[in-house]
């Protein structure tokens, strides 16, 4: 066939357009081919800083003590738990002196100077001992220390611990041991009811938890106060922000007050509100639609009356079903 | 067409030439379609890859970047406010602007960020982390945002 087309001339360039149309389409499909592998590659790394970013969440250190106390060549010992998910690696410590506002930092130890060894901490593992080297924490100061891990993550100390707790940071704030510690109000309900069965997708839900403050000093709820709602099966979190304690239901016509600030006098309890989308705002956050287990966890940032430094405090997370 | 006939009969002689030059002309046809189609397929196909490849490139950048302000100090005699930023992420960073409770500081931070500064992703043990010095008069409080010049940013909140 091909002989005779040549031969007898016809066909010829139908033939050879059409090996140029194929080569226009060869080269089309590599494009496509090659644009692809680039969104797979961006997949891949998004897939791969999503990961990350879970194990960020998941680090979760408690501070059991600071002592004055070390190993021979060091000066202090911080006894630490890993309580999260994922492998701790402390990059910096932080010492401010909230006397003379005055801020030591420690890196991991290298050579013979300042720093701290053992800043590796396993997950479960408890009482984990970093040694510092550096200047001794005087009794007659207060402190404020800051673990930093290499995920960008801080958790901290008051030195001397608060009393009333062991300055952890967890037991300055706890939610009451009473019936009416998680509550929420939605749509035209006119009164809070217990929140840890309730349905999902209610309209305008505001939530509140009641805190007592454990401390004799009074402490003021700063407006990123946050409340995080993170379903059982996906992971999927939602976020709510605290709003002023005017906000009371109904809620169904009324956006919620912004916060400004909310004051917990000593050994005192008082409701936190949260139903913001935003820090400050006035915007309610939706509820999950989805029927399932969910764990509400949260983290409440304050600071003690005459202090400057904000701390946080993680609250134990509380088990919430929607059905 | 009366003429042409016997005309073209005369001129050729032989059988085969009008085919021959027909053919010749449909593939020099081709031939041209092609160096003006091909060239314009490629280069337009080349310039949607290319695009493609700075856009995601850009991407993948961005999201590999991960910024924190780690700590915040305030310096009562010097009126300066540290602050602390590590970069957790997979590359390099350069910071661009500093906000202090929504107004550009950027001019008042040394060091410089003219032109970006740049804080190194971590490698060994150098530590990625830099230390920004903002002179600010007055405050009670202020959130402090720090962005980076692929448009991500790190947020914290100083009371004095």
């Amino acid at each position: 066939m091909v002989k005779r087309s040549i031969k007898s001339g016809k066909g010829i360039s139908t033939a050879i357009g059409a090996v140029f149309f194929t080569l226009i389409v060869i080269v089309a499909f590599v494009t496509i081919w090659t644009i692809n592998s680039y969104e797979t590659r961006y997949q891949d790394v998004k897939t791969k800083m999503t990961e990350w970013d879970t194990q960020r969440i998941s680090e979760n250190l408690y501070i059991r003590s600071v002592e004055n106390s070390a190993p021979s060549g060091y000066n202090l010992t911080l006894t630490v738990d890993n309580n999260g998910g994922a492998l701790v690696n402390i990059a910096r410590i932080y010492v401010y002196d909230q006397t003379d506002h005055t801020l030591k930092i420690y890196d991991p130890k290298s050579g013979t100077g300042d720093g701290f060894v053992n800043g590796t901490i396993n997950t479960g593992e408890v009482n984990h001992h970093i040694a510092v080297k550096g200047t001794p924490l005087s009794s007659t100061r207060t402190y404020r220390i800051i673990l930093a891990t290499d995920k960008g993550r801080q958790f901290s100390y008051s030195y001397p611990p608060p009393s009333g707790g062991d300055g952890g940071g967890g037991y300055a704030l706890i939610l009451s041991d009473d019936q009416d510690n998680f509550q929420y109000a939605s749509g035209t309900m006119t009164s809070f009811k217990a929140a840890f069965v309730k349905p999902p997708s209610t309209d305008h839900t505001l939530y509140r938890i009641l805190m007592n403050n454990t401390t004799p000093r009074t402490i003021i709820f700063d407006p990123n106060c946050t409340m995080l709602q993170i379903q059982g099966a996906v992971g999927a979190i939602t976020i709510r922000f605290v709003v002023s304690n005017q906000t009371q239901p109904p809620t169904q016509s009324i956006n919620p007050t912004p916060f400004v600030s909310q004051t917990l006098g000593p050994f005192d309890s008082q409701y936190l509100y949260f139903g913001s989308n935003t820090v400050g705002g006035n915007e309610w956050q939706d509820e999950p639609v989805k029927k399932d287990y969910y764990l509400v966890g949260y983290v409440l940032y304050f600071k003690y009356q005459g202090e400057t430094e904000i701390r946080n405090i993680s609250l134990p997370a509380i088990t919430q079903e929607l059905k | 067409m009366v003429i042409l006939i016997p005309l073209s009969r005369n001129l050729s002689g032989k059988k085969a030439l009008s085919p021959v030059v027909a053919t010749l002309l449909m593939v020099a046809t081709v031939f041209a379609m092609f160096a003006i189609l091909y060239p314009w397929a490629t280069s337009s196909l080349m310039l949607y890859q290319s695009s493609a490849n700075i856009w995601y490139s850009s991407q993948v950048d961005a999201t590999k970047e991960r910024i924190a302000v780690e700590m915040m100090l305030f310096n009562m005699t010097t009126n300066k406010t540290d602050v602390y930023v590590r970069n957790m992420g997979e590359i390099d960073v350069k910071i661009v602007a500093i906000y202090v409770n929504s107004s550009d500081f950027s001019a008042a931070v040394a060091p410089s960020l003219t032109g970006g500064y740049p804080i190194y992703s971590k490698t060994g043990s150098i530590q990625n982390i830099a230390r920004f010095s903002i002179t600010i008069a007055s405050y009670s409080s202020a959130s402090i945002r720090v962005v980076t010049a692929r448009g991500n940013q790190a947020t914290s909140v100083i009371v004095r």
